[in-house]
């Protein structure tokens, strides 16, 4: 090993050891890791690509898979095991000590999307009635390293939770000060199970960098830090728009086969329907036979239904996703809201649109239409469609939400496909009733 | 409504305390505020948005105004200020004590990691006893607002390193601070703020300290300021993707409607371009007027595989932009694969569903709709890559026009290779 790597793995920070050891050959990335004493091995090891960490942890003998599993957070040993077979769960669930086993298997008991699941069970915690001394005293001997300690919290003598003391407040306050002074007591907390939403909104309105996760009995848990609700809101995000323009679980290193596997589904459903569509409109052969005309605006028609409707579909899920429409007079009110504003819309755009299409239709002609009514044909299907299209826009995310199927779905590009469907229908039938 | 005493207000979190605030009538405002101290009243302006903050300020007396945007902290007086007209900026600058430190903020732009950070923090010397560190840490502890993470510079001021408290109080001394010292990232007032994000939350960075091109450490970017950020950035880059406008919080649907409208109208124009390019394809359209029931179909494939592909560049870009390129050749071949077995599809089923309109070259029509979906799926990410890395390096922001942008593009591409083929395969009737 040569000068550079002996010093990263000596002083580096965890994540660009992990580099390091990713991109080194195969026969000597064990070798690396285990020059690592426990204490910096775990926080590498949570950086490792789980293929690499899960063929690591194999590799170890029963006393260091003890230490490691040992020195690791709750969430992060979570984390393993959602990416190991049942066996392997049983296996490393035994060698975590009895305490923390317990508390393993009731987090394993969570639902993804509660936030008690990305909680951490490592953490001071100090009785009400300690003295300043003592509990400064207590914190240097008994932190851990994988401890959170930007804040302590206090619980009272029936393990109910009381409040927390900042780390800053606590290391100035004085000797003779009362530790309840620098109690903050009106902290809001999450309970047990809160989704992770909540959780998120909390932490964020509330600009905390940790929560006390609490249960029913209002005893003390867990806590929820905000390196975890980042995490958490930046997986969501990509997720969102992942859905939003349907490329499966897109990573940056995937290779052009796999991007195709994942993408190709998603389009050839929309070829069909839209085939199944072009099927539907050959009843109107006779009229685009004769009108020829009529096929100059269907990208617009088709355009700006889309458009509209992707404006009322994200809105929606914004709103759905940032908790906003949590209660039932909140929808009610958005449904009321982003009606008015489709109708207003299409019927604005409906109306442009007929006078853009007839100033057009004075100087570009095709065949022998008079323009007026064409544009009028066109203004109108444009107002028909525009509305349609928005009004699926807000209600089939809620609906899929009151399913409990992610919203994010309805903006795929079949939901498109389906809208497109009725703008072309309301703009052919109104072709063949106004123009034949 | 519920009785309030200053009791309850003075235990309030300050979060609370400005959403109530702003449910205040004018008169209500102004007792409670006569009551609140200096203290809280400048904690809850920070939670409020900056542009509602603003309007609240401005009635206030200038030596009150200098008060409370002295207590606030460094970063949120400065999204503060960054409201205000130059004048009015100017004139409170004067006022304040902490007037450089704001000024120094207020220079960055918007978007770039300086304008976030704190200017508060604890830094020590490689050569401190860890006594001596210790020490510093408790007196300034009630200055900075955390210190968990200690900051170590050089005594030009020059970062280091960093140590954590856990390990200073837990060494014993005589040890120098060198020893005990761990790397740690870093990174440049001027980096993006967005790809800083991203360094924190792949380092589990608490606090990421910001240094000039130098090396001297300025200050840092706090976990809950990052996170205010990237919630604000990416529920806007949502929108952008959608053509929504910025969303304000509660307004009429008559403004909000108002507001969506102008994406709306340009896209309704640029759709003009399309329909005259499709005039000039008159003579096959007449000949096979189906062609009309196909559009949709490759219209759509164009659309949609170009937002994929922005999707997945903007992301890129916001994260390791030099990256940016070498993903579209992946991009560009993925299409190639996919638009493939998307043309082969559909030149089966058009096939059939020619024969069954009565077509009269059922063969060379579905070739035509077949072929052209694969020539557009493939140009279609050509587009998704180079629109938005463009916009980058222009120094805008790759967001804000692409989505439209592109699926008009790629539309007016795809009818062009549609319809030329047309005329190419079956204008000869």
């Amino acid at each position: 090993m040569d000068c550079k790597e002996l010093e990263l793995l000596a002083k580096g920070h965890p994540l660009d050891i992990a580099r390091m050891v990713e991109n080194a050959d195969a026969d000597r990335q064990f070798e690396m890791l285990n020059q690592l004493p426990v204490d910096r091995l775990n926080d590498v090891f949570i950086e490792l690509s789980d293929e690499l960490a899960l063929s690591y942890i194999h590799s170890l003998s029963v006393d260091r898979k003890k230490e490691l599993l040992d020195a690791l957070e709750m969430d992060e040993i979570r984390n393993l095991l959602d990416d190991v077979d049942t066996a392997e769960v049983q296996e490393i669930l035994s060698l975590l000590d009895t305490a923390k086993r317990q508390k393993m298997i009731r987090m394993l008991a969570y639902d993804e999307d509660v936030a008690a699941s990305i909680m951490n069970t490592d953490f001071i915690v100090i009785q009400e009635k300690t003295s300043i001394t003592d509990a400064t005293r207590n914190l240097v001997k008994n932190v851990k390293d994988s401890d959170f300690i930007d804040e302590i919290f206090v619980i009272d003598s029936h393990q109910n939770y009381v409040g927390s003391i900042e780390l800053k407040n606590l290391i100035s306050a004085r000797k003779g000060d009362k530790l309840d002074k620098i109690i903050e007591r009106n902290q809001a907390v999450i309970y047990e199970h809160d989704s992770i939403h909540t959780a998120i909104k909390k932490l964020r309105d509330y600009d905390y960098t940790v929560m006390p996760v609490v249960n029913e009995q209002h005893h003390l848990i867990g806590i929820i830090t905000a390196d975890d609700i980042l995490d958490t809101m930046i997986e969501e995000y990509e997720e969102d728009v992942e859905r939003f323009v349907a490329v499966g679980d897109y990573e940056e290193d995937s290779s052009a086969f796999v991007r195709t596997k994942q993408r190709l589904p998603w389009l050839l459903a929309s070829i069909v329907l839209n085939l199944v569509i072009a099927g539907f409109l050959s009843f109107f052969q006779d009229t685009i036979e004769q009108i020829t005309a009529l096929i100059l605006f269907q990208p617009m028609i088709l355009g700006m239904a889309g458009n509209i409707g992707t404006q009322a579909i994200s809105v929606t899920i914004l709103g759905l996703h940032q908790y906003k429409l949590s209660g039932k007079d909140d929808v009610k009110l958005h449904i009321r809201d982003e009606i008015m504003i489709g109708i207003l819309n299409s019927l604005l755009i409906g109306f442009f649109g007929f006078i853009i299409a007839f100033v057009f239709l004075s100087f570009v002609t095709m065949g022998d239409q008079n323009p007026l009514q064409l544009a009028f044909v066109v203004g109108s299907s444009l107002a028909g469609g525009m509305f349609i299209s928005a009004i699926c826009g807000v209600f089939i995310p809620i609906f899929l939400d009151k399913m409990n199927i992610d919203p994010a779905v309805a903006s795929g590009p079949i939901i498109s496909t389906i809208n497109d469907l009725f703008a072309l229908l309301i703009y052919f039938a109104i072709a063949t009733a106004m123009l034949l | 409504m519920e009785k309030i005493t200053i009791e309850t207000l003075q235990n309030m979190h300050p979060h609370d305390l400005s959403e109530l605030f702003l449910k205040w009538d004018a008169d209500e405002r102004h007792y409670w505020m006569s009551l609140l101290s200096t203290q809280q009243l400048s904690e809850m302006f920070s939670y409020l948005e900056p542009e509602i903050a603003v309007e609240f300020i401005r009635e206030l007396d200038h030596t009150l105004q200098a008060q409370l945007i002295d207590l606030m902290e460094p970063d949120d007086a400065r999204d503060l200020l960054f409201k205000m007209d130059d004048q009015e900026k100017q004139e409170i600058l004067k006022e304040l004590e902490s007037q450089d430190k704001i000024s120094q903020l207020l220079s960055y732009d918007e978007d770039e990691s300086g304008a976030h950070m704190t200017t508060d923090f604890i830094s020590l010397t490689p050569e401190m006893d860890v006594k001596t560190a210790t020490k510093q840490v408790i007196t300034q502890a009630n200055d900075v607002e955390t210190i968990s993470r200690l900051f170590v510079v050089d005594h030009a001021g020059h970062f280091l390193g960093t140590v954590t408290l856990k390990r200073l109080i837990k060494t014993k001394s005589p040890q120098l601070i060198q020893a005990i010292m761990e790397d740690y990232p870093h990174v440049l007032d001027t980096e993006p703020i967005e790809e800083t994000i991203h360094k924190m939350r792949d380092y589990s960075a608490f606090e990421m300290p910001v240094c000039n091109q130098s090396k001297l450490l300025l200050g840092m970017i706090m976990m809950d300021d990052a996170l205010d950020t990237y919630h604000k950035e990416a529920t806007e880059d949502y929108e952008k993707l959608s053509a929504l406008p910025e969303a304000e919080q509660e307004e009429h649907f008559s403004r909000a409607a108002f507001r969506r409208l102008p994406w709306l109208l340009i896209l309704l124009v640029l759709s003009i371009p399309i329909a005259y390019i499709t005039t000039l394809f008159e003579e096959v359209l007449v000949a096979v007027a189906v062609l009309a029931f196909f559009q949709p179909l490759i219209l759509d494939a164009a659309g949609d595989v170009a937002t994929q592909t922005l999707a997945v560049t903007l992301r890129i870009l916001t994260k390791n932009p030099k990256d940016a390129l070498k993903n579209g050749g992946k991009e560009i071949l993925t299409g190639f694969l996919t638009g493939f077995i998307m043309g082969v599809s559909a030149f089966v089923i058009a096939y059939f569903l020619a024969k069954q309109m009565n077509s009269a070259q059922p063969l060379a029509l579905a070739i035509v709709v077949g072929l052209s979906l694969w020539v557009t799926v493939i140009i279609a990410p050509v587009l998704g890559v180079l629109i938005p890395v463009s916009i980058d390096k222009l120094g805008f922001d790759p967001a804000v026009a692409s989505g439209p942008f592109i699926t008009t593009l790629a539309d007016l591409i795809s009818l062009l290779v549609f319809f030329g083929l047309a005329t190419a395969l079956l204008g000869g009737l």
